[in-house]
Parts: structure tokens; C-alpha cells; sequence
């Protein structure tokens, strides 16, 4: 560490020297020398000292609960979290990045009932975010365009096994239930005529039709996917790591000396998960059976986009839920 | 003519959006509008790179611009059939305006949304209303609209705005109850002589430009009259706006003019003259025959800017904040790299280009390395260098892990398969459909074709297949279709064989796997249609279909695969590639998907829907060791999933794909 010359100079004959010299040849560290070499070494001890911690505080279910929006795309996560977190109903896109924010439900007490709320893109192709975001989450809105229910519920249903599956497994393993409120959202439109405020006053029978459309619709078909997933013979098991030819370079070494202690080991026993956590016994599905999740249902109305007026009560339900959590 | 404009960010709110018909208007919010099209299918599937491309979508062309550092996106939409050349600089030109206006706003914004940590702050729930509301104060709409306005240097397409200008001013006059007049009436006092000049070369470069693209467009309208009229008439509703805002200013700008005829209406012939007179003397001497088109551009801006701020104006107050960042830049060039490290440590450091270029470099070499095509390592490492250039680097991170995680997570948004990979449940839900519909016909065998080019393993991989499924309690029926290959029935015959003695190694009473053959020579079409008909009367659940391996430029052998397709349609059409292949890869894809959808598409007058390739096995995964970059190939050109991976040579080596592994083994 005193001189780089003579690192530099050493090289090529250990690799643990060769990782010094190339350390030292990093931009970063080349011009201002000893100094910043230390300073470097310095905010690597900060850096792995602090980002643990981090992570056990969000990952801890104390402090701000982290509720997830999560669902197939177009069903109003977007919008949901825009009128929920700021207040103000937004008309939105199609999601391409997560959006998260802290705030309170109730402006009297602010430090009591902050939650973090998390709004997740419902592309198929992002779904690798949603099992990412899951492991910190301690409540899950499925949130489910009452009206898009009819025209793919197959669709729809599927996407519900693995987010359990996470879930379930989160939850046993932190011993805490997680709560998932599967939400009716866009129930005004089933009323005609279709009111004009936002979030608006659902009646009762609307309220009661989306509700009952909801829980038949996907109850039929956890059922159906329970039948064709739930048998264990003739089950395919998923690739193995692929096996890299020696790690060269910094990572390998890290690896080396670490035993392999990646990312990837810690993915793979998340990959382990097994469905069964959902299915429970023999016969028809039941949602009680589902392991460590206390599921909850919900209707929310969340207007025309171009809305104007007095707001109804259409948010409440969910508003109550997240109090809970 | 556009239709739509609207400027939003990635996680999907709109902040400002505006449609120009109100057909468009009722699309946009729905999840079939061209806006969501565009972010599903470019953003997200990543089909078309850069912004140099057009996208299309039900007879709209979209067009659009990133602000990576904000995330924000800018997107246009106009009819297909119009061919404006000002898109790409209404584009910039909205872009700079829109972030020199808002910028600090939109920060606070993307600050609250992609706040990871739990801590409640202030400015959270009202960081989207504040910009809204500060978008009403700086009357950004209007801004836009005279933005618009300069860039369509096409006179003729002025009537058409009028009913855009009356929506302007009833919002201006919504408007001007809200705001302050203090900030933007203020500028417009020192318009000075040397201003007018800056703009009117601004303008003139512009208009060059212009010109030279939309040249067409000018020669379509000869007499000058009636564009004069249409502008003069645009500028009397103006002028009925303004004069309900800014009298006052009005009067101070207007120096040549008495001060009693300014109230009115009257007082516009002569302001515009005035300037008319001063302008036109250099533009009349240079050439004559575009003088009109000049001067009643320059007449539109002119009475717009009168009561908003100039563009440069807005322009300068972006820039003053953005010089600042271009010195130090230029300190981080020149001197030490302690005020590198310290702009990095507090985060301001910002990508460019030539800092990705190298790293990006190498990134595709490695990929090209891990055997995945050329052309598609390439456009993987342009995309996400197009995501990273202007965002900001934080904390400690360098420059090549920033690009591998995005790269990281570029390469799982390729391989995660959009579609449904369970096949059983779809085999199951066609059964429990078909015995809906008719109570007591017998439903119909689910088909799977299995397509290849030669010797890559359809036959094995079809009994491999076939094997899970008998595992899973299905009948299933194999069809001989490859009547070409000499052993290619006795191939199958020897697998049927087997798979049947294990089923009764395991105990099943019935007899559950059965092999349909018509030897040799015979159309593979018709063999198909009659296996399934037998399949059908035999209560068989699934049915699957193996054909002649097929080079894929050879088009007679195409066609004919192309009509056992459209005879049949089966359920899913399954390409079985080797993971070996290279750039072949997309070679292959590419060709069988589009002889496919071609010929399939044409044989039955385009009633049936074109079939392309729904489903892909990777074959051969145990020879590659880490060189996994096929599976990355074929998922990128089809946008279709690989459905299992054959990784040995028993019955049992078949493998479900997982994303991450193969994501790992890529960068590793």
C-alpha cells in the first residue's frame, strides 16, 4: 500500500497482488495516490458497515410498514398510488419503473400511520420486480380491474400463485403474517350511469356485485389452477446454476475467499419455495389454506380520469385496510 | 396535424398530456391507446430501437424523446399517413423548454417516488400538485402551443389549429385568475432591439431548416391569400386574450403606436406592421418567393411572445443552472480527480456518452463471448446505453456496474416470458372449454408441433415431452409427420416402445401412449389431420406432431410446413433449437416466424390469424458449459419463452428455464 510501483511491479504473480495493482490502476485511485487510497479504503469499511444495517431496517417488518401495490397491468395501480400518496388523480400510462413513497393517512398523526407505499408495473415482463420488492413488503394489494376480470381471468389468476407462494414463504420465515387485500379497483364503472366525481360513493348493490364477481371469479380459477399445478408427479424441475468456467477478476476473487457467498446462493433457496404452501390439502381451493397470508377483499372506485367534483367514499375501504396494516 | 402530446414519467403518471381530437382523447385513456402501445412494446419488450425510429400502432405514428436523468418521457402522436419532418425538433424544442421551466419541481417529484427509505417528508404528497400548479402559473400550455406553433412552418395546416387556439384561450382566461402577473410580464418589458434580432435568426436558421424538409409543403400552397387571412384571424383571438391580460405591457412594447387604440382590437394591424416593416427588409432581398410563409410565421410568434416569456428566455434561465454544471465537469476534466470523487460522493456526477463507450465496448464483447449473435449483443448494449446516458451516478458506484446491473436487469425484462409457459394448465383449460360448449362431443387433443431445422433434436425432445406429460395422466398420441428422413418413424416407434414399457414398469393399467404412421413419402399435412381425428375418436388428450427437420431459406419444404399449420392449427407451434448455435440463432428464428406468419396467413385468405412460433425448447444445454448466450438470441427475436431446456439424454432431462441462472451466467 505504500507505493503502487512497487504493487504494480509485484503483479501477475499472485492473484491476490494482482487484485491490489488493479485496484490501485482504477481511475478513481491513480491520481491523488496515498491519500485517496485510503480514503477509498476508508469509505469501503463506511459503505459495508452501513448497507447491512439498511437493509435490515427496511427489511424488518418495525418502523414504516412497506405496502405493495402489485397486479396485471391496466388494472389502476398507478392511478390508485397517485390518489392515495398525492392527493391528486393523475391520468397515467403504462408503468415502465417501481415508484415509492412515504406519507401518512392521516394528516393528525403523521408518525403512526406513515406507510410506504410501493406501486409495481404490472408488464409480465417486470415481474422479476415484484418477487424483488415482495421480500420487504408487509402487506400486498392485488389489485384487479373488476371489468378485465371477465375477458382473461385465466390470465389474471395466474399471476396470484407465485406472488402467494413469496408471500407465504416471507411470512413463515419472519413468523409475522403478511396481509393481501385482493382489490376490486374501477367498480364505478359498473354502475350506470357511470358517476363523473372522483372516487365515488359506490351503492351498495355495486359495491356487493363487484365484490361477489371477484371472489367467484378468482376462487374458480385458483381451483382450476390448483387442479393442474397441485399434483406433484410428473413435476419439471428448473435448470441448475449454470457452472461459470473459474472467476476471473475481482469477483472471482471475492468469491473465492468468501465461499462463493453471492447473490446467487441466496436466490437459489428462494427457488426452492414450493407452491404447496398455497395449495394446502385435497379438494377444491380454499383461500384459508393459503399459508401465513391473511387475505382480505376489497372494492375501490377510483372515477372517470377526467373527474371533477365532490369525492365520494370510493377509496375508503382501502383506506381502512392500510390503517390496519 | 397532431393528435396527441403528452409528457409523463416512467412510473407511469402523466404530467402534462393534451389531444388534439376528441377521438383521440377517449383512446388515450384506454389501455389500447398508442401511448400505452409504445411503452409496452418499445420500453419494455424493447422491439424497436432508438429514437430515430417510428413506432406504429392502429394507423398513429408515435414519436418520442427520454430525459433519462428525470426519467421523464416526451411522446407525440400523429396520424401515419401525415409526414411531418418537425416532429424531432418539436420534440428537443418541447424537451429544453419543458425542463428549463420545471426542472427543480420535477426533482422534488422523482425524489418522493423513488424515495427507498421510510422516512416521511414534507414535500411527498404535494410534489404532484405543486407542479401542476406551477405548470398553470407559467402557463405551460400556451408555451407549447406557440412551440408548436414554430415549428409547423406549414401554412397550410392552419385552419386546422384554430380550434386548439379558442381552447387555449379559454384556458388562458381560466388562467389569468390564477397566476401572478409579476413573473411573466416582466421580461417582456426589456425586449430589446437586440433580442428581436437574436430571435428573428433564430428563427430564420430554423425556418431554413424547415424548409428544406418540407418543401413539398410550401409549394402545395400557392396564393399566399388565404394563409394571411387564416393568420391574421388566429391573431385577432389572441389579441382578445391578450388584452384581457397584459394592456399595460401591451402598451409599453408597442413604442411607435398612441397609447388609446391599444385596448382594443384596432391596435393589431399596426403593431404587427411595424414589425413586418423592420423585419422583411433582409429576408425580401434574399429571396422573395418564401416571404409570405416568413412573415406570417414571425407575425404568430411575435404576437404570441407578447405576453409569454420568449423560448430563449426560458431557455437561459435552464442554462444559467446548467452552466454550473459545465464548469464543473470541466474541472473534473482538468484538474485532480478530487473533485471527481467529491461529485461523486455527493451524487452529481453525470453519464455520458463517452464515458459508457468503453464499458459498453466491453460489455458486448463478453456477450458476444457467451455465444450470443452479434447483432443482438449489440442492440442489447445500445439500449442500455440509450437508458443510461444523462442519469446521475450515485454514492460510490462506478460507471461498469452501473452498466452491469442495468444491463442485468435488461437481460431478465428479454428472457422472462410474457405469455404463460404452463402448459398443462392450458392443455386442461382447452379440454374444460371444448366440453362446455358441446355437452356431450368428445373435446378436442390438445396439438403441439414441434419445427426445427435438422438434427437439432425435434424427435428426441418430443418424447422427452411426451414422457412429462404421461408422467402428468395425459393421453397422448404421437404423429409421424416426418415422411422424409429414412428412420425417422422407427425412431419414434423405438421411443413409443419405451415410454410405453415404462408407463407399465409404473403401474398404469391403460395404455396411454400411442404412435400414428402413414411410412413414408406421404403429405405430412394430411397425416396430421388424420392423427388428430383418430386422436379425437380415441378420447386422447394431447396430440404431438413431429415434422421433417428444414433448412430455413429452403422455401418449398417452408410452404409445406406452413400448410400443415394452417390445416391443422395446432395449439402451440414449438420451434426446438440447439443452444449451440451463434448467430445462426437469429437467422433461423427469424426465418421459420416469418414463413410462418407469411405463408400460413395467405393460404386461407387471411381469416385465420397468422400463425408464428408460440413456444421454444433449448436443446443440447448440457454441451455449452457457460456459453448460454443462445437462450438470450432466440428469446430476443421472438419475444416468445423457452419453454423447457433438454440437457441430457434420458427421458427425464428436461428442465424448466430459470431466468436468473441463465442472467448469471451471461455477466459472470
Amino acid at each position: 500500500m505504500a507505493s503502487p510501483r512497487n504493487a504494480a511491479s509485484g503483479a501477475r504473480v499472485t492473484p491476490e497482488v494482482e487484485s491490489i495493482s488493479s485496484l490501485l490502476l482504477h481511475p478513481l485511485l491513480q491520481d491523488p495516490k496515498f491519500v485517496a487510497a485510503v480514503l477509498a479504503v476508508f469509505l469501503s469499511v463506511v459503505l459495508f458497515t452501513c448497507k447491512p444495517s439498511a437493509k435490515r431496517r427496511v427489511g424488518g417488518r418495525s418502523g414504516t410498514p412497506t405496502v405493495l401495490l402489485v397486479g396485471p397491468a391496466d388494472s389502476g395501480k398507478t392511478a390508485l398510488f397517485a390518489k392515495l400518496a398525492h392527493g391528486s388523480r393523475t391520468e397515467t400510462h403504462t408503468s415502465i419503473t417501481p415508484s415509492s413513497t412515504t406519507f401518512s393517512l392521516d394528516s393528525e398523526d403523521p408518525a403512526r400511520t406513515a406507510i410506504r407505499l410501493v406501486d409495481i408495473p404490472g408488464h409480465p415482463r417486470l415481474r422479476d420486480e415484484v418477487k424483488r420488492n415482495l421480500k420487504t413488503a408487509s402487506a400486498v394489494v392485488f389489485v384487479v380491474d373488476i371489468q378485465a376480470l371477465l375477458r382473461n381471468a385465466g390470465a389474471i389468476a395466474e399471476e396470484l400463485p407465485p406472488i402467494l407462494t413469496t408471500v407465504a414463504s416471507a411470512s413463515l420465515a419472519s413468523g409475522q403474517p403478511t396481509k393481501l387485500l385482493l382489490l376490486a379497483s374501477k367498480a364505478d364503472l359498473l354502475s350506470r350511469p357511470s358517476p363523473t366525481t372522483p372516487s365515488p360513493t359506490l351503492s351498495a348493490s355495486t359495491r356487493q356485485t363487484a365484490a361477489d364477481r371477484l371472489s367467484s371469479v378468482l376462487t374458480r380459477e385458483m381451483d382450476r389452477l390448483k387442479q393442474s399445478r397441485a399434483s406433484t408427479g410428473g413435476r419439471i424441475e428448473g435448470i441448475g446454476r449454470v457452472q461459470s468456467s473459474g472467476g476471473t477478476g475481482l469477483a472471482g476473487l471475492w468469491k473465492r475467499f468468501f465461499g462463493g457467498r453471492g447473490g446467487g446462493d441466496v436466490d437459489d433457496a428462494e427457488l426452492e419455495e414450493d407452491e404447496t404452501l398455497v395449495w394446502g390439502g385435497r379438494g377444491t381451493f380454499r383461500w384459508e389454506d393459503v399459508e401465513g397470508v391473511e387475505i382480505a377483499w376489497g372494492v375501490s372506485a377510483l372515477g372517470a380520469v377526467k373527474a371533477v367534483g365532490e369525492e365520494g367514499e370510493g377509496l375508503d375501504e382501502v383506506r381502512e385496510w392500510l390503517r390496519s396494516v | 396535424m397532431l393528435d396527441h402530446v403528452s409528457i409523463s414519467h416512467q412510473s407511469g403518471l402523466i404530467l402534462w398530456s393534451r389531444s388534439f381530437t376528441p377521438a383521440f382523447a377517449s383512446l388515450a385513456q384506454t389501455p389500447a391507446s398508442p401511448v400505452n402501445a409504445l411503452v409496452r412494446e418499445v420500453f419494455i419488450e424493447g422491439k424497436v430501437r432508438g429514437e430515430d425510429a417510428s413506432f406504429e400502432r392502429d394507423g398513429y405514428n408515435v414519436r418520442w424523446t427520454m430525459e433519462n436523468g428525470l426519467g421523464l418521457v416526451f411522446v407525440v402522436v400523429f396520424p401515419a399517413l401525415l409526414p411531418l419532418t418537425y416532429i424531432p425538433a418539436l420534440l428537443t424544442r418541447t424537451k429544453q423548454l419543458f425542463l428549463s421551466l420545471f426542472q427543480q419541481y420535477i426533482q422534488t417529484l422523482v425524489d418522493t417516488l423513488s424515495a427507498t427509505s421510510g422516512v416521511l417528508t414534507e414535500a411527498a404528497g404535494s410534489a404532484l400538485r405543486v407542479l401542476q400548479q406551477r405548470m398553470d402559473d407559467e402557463r405551460w400550455a400556451q408555451i407549447f402551443d406557440r412551440c408548436l406553433r414554430n415549428c409547423e412552418g406549414d401554412q397550410a395546416r392552419r385552419p386546422a389549429q384554430t380550434p386548439i387556439s379558442l381552447h387555449r384561450q379559454a384556458q388562458l382566461s381560466a388562467a389569468s385568475g390564477a397566476s401572478t402577473p409579476g413573473v411573466p410580464d416582466t421580461p417582456t418589458d426589456s425586449v430589446t432591439a437586440e433580442e428581436i434580432a437574436k430571435n428573428v435568426e433564430a428563427l430564420k436558421s430554423k425556418m431554413k431548416g424547415g424548409r428544406g424538409k418540407g418543401g413539398k409543403g410550401t409549394g402545395q400552397t400557392p396564393s399566399p391569400s388565404p394563409s394571411r387571412k387564416t393568420g391574421a384571424a388566429a391573431k385577432l383571438m389572441r389579441k382578445w386574450g391578450d388584452s384581457q391580460v397584459s394592456a399595460g405591457d401591451m402598451a409599453a412594447l408597442d413604442y411607435s403606436t398612441p397609447a388609446p387604440e391599444t385596448p382594443n382590437g384596432q391596435g393589431t394591424p399596426i403593431d404587427v406592421e411595424a414589425l413586418v416593416s423592420r423585419d422583411a427588409m433582409g429576408q425580401r432581398s434574399k429571396d422573395g418567393q418564401y416571404e409570405v410563409a416568413d412573415w406570417d410565421f414571425r407575425g404568430g410568434k411575435r404576437a404570441a411572445a407578447e405576453d409569454l416569456p420568449s423560448e430563449e428566455e426560458i431557455l437561459a434561465r435552464g442554462t444559467s443552472r446548467l452552466t454550473i454544471d459545465d464548469k464543473e465537469d470541466k474541472e473534473e476534466v482538468a484538474g485532480s480527480s478530487w473533485s471527481g470523487i467529491f461529485s461523486r460522493l455527493t451524487g452529481s456526477k453525470v453519464l455520458s456518452k463517452q464515458d459508457l463507450q468503453p464499458v459498453l465496448a466491453e460489455m458486448e464483447k463478453h456477450l458476444m463471448d457467451k455465444n450470443v449473435a452479434k447483432d443482438i449483443s449489440e442492440k442489447m448494449c445500445d439500449s442500455v446505453g440509450a437508458a443510461l446516458v444523462g442519469k446521475k451516478l450515485g454514492g460510490l458506484s462506478s460507471v461498469k456496474s452501473e452498466v452491469q446491473s442495468s444491463l442485468s436487469s435488461a437481460l431478465t425484462r428479454v428472457l422472462t416470458p410474457k405469455t404463460s409457459t404452463d402448459l398443462l394448465l392450458d392443455i386442461q383449460r382447452k379440454r374444460s372449454a371444448s366440453t362446455v360448449s358441446y355437452d356431450n362431443a368428445l373435446p378436442d387433443p390438445y396439438t403441439l408441433t414441434f419445427v426445427g431445422v435438422n438434427g437439432v433434436g425435434k424427435s428426441t425432445n418430443l418424447s422427452k415431452v411426451c414422457f412429462w406429460l404421461l408422467q402428468n395422466g395425459l393421453r397422448v398420441l404421437i404423429a409421424a409427420c416426418d415422411t422424409f428422413r429414412s428412420g425417422a418413424v422407427e425412431q419414434l416407434r423405438v421411443h413409443v416402445r419405451n415410454l410405453g414399457a415404462l408407463q407399465d414398469e409404473l403401474g398404469v393399467g391403460e395404455k396411454k401412449v400411442e404412435l400414428y404412421e402413414r411410412g413414408y413419402g406421404k403429405d405430412a399435412a394430411g397425416i396430421a389431420k388424420d392423427a388428430i381425428t383418430y386422436a379425437k375418436e380415441n378420447k386422447f388428450d394431447v396430440v404431438l406432431i413431429d415434422t421433417a427437420g428444414r433448412m430455413q431459406d429452403n422455401e418449398p419444404l417452408m410452404r409445406a410446413l406452413a400448410k400443415l399449420v394452417t390445416v391443422n392449427n395446432p395449439d402451440k407451434i414449438i420451434f426446438v433449437g440447439e443452444a449451440l448455435v451463434g448467430n445462426e440463432a437469429v437467422d433461423q428464428l427469424t426465418k421459420f416466424d416469418r414463413a410462418l406468419k407469411d405463408f400460413s396467413g395467405a393460404g386461407t385468405g387471411g381469416g385465420q390469424r397468422k400463425r408464428g412460433i408460440d413456444g421454444i425448447i433449448l436443446t443440447k444445454f448440457d454441451t455449452i458449459d457457460d456459453k448460454v448466450g443462445a437462450a438470450l438470441s432466440m428469446t430476443y427475436v421472438t419475444g416468445q419463452p423457452i419453454l423447457f431446456v433438454g440437457c441430457g439424454q434420458t427421458y427425464t432431462d428436461l428442465r424448466q428455464l430459470r431466468v436468473n441462472h441463465i442472467v448469471q451466467a451471461l455477466l459472470n
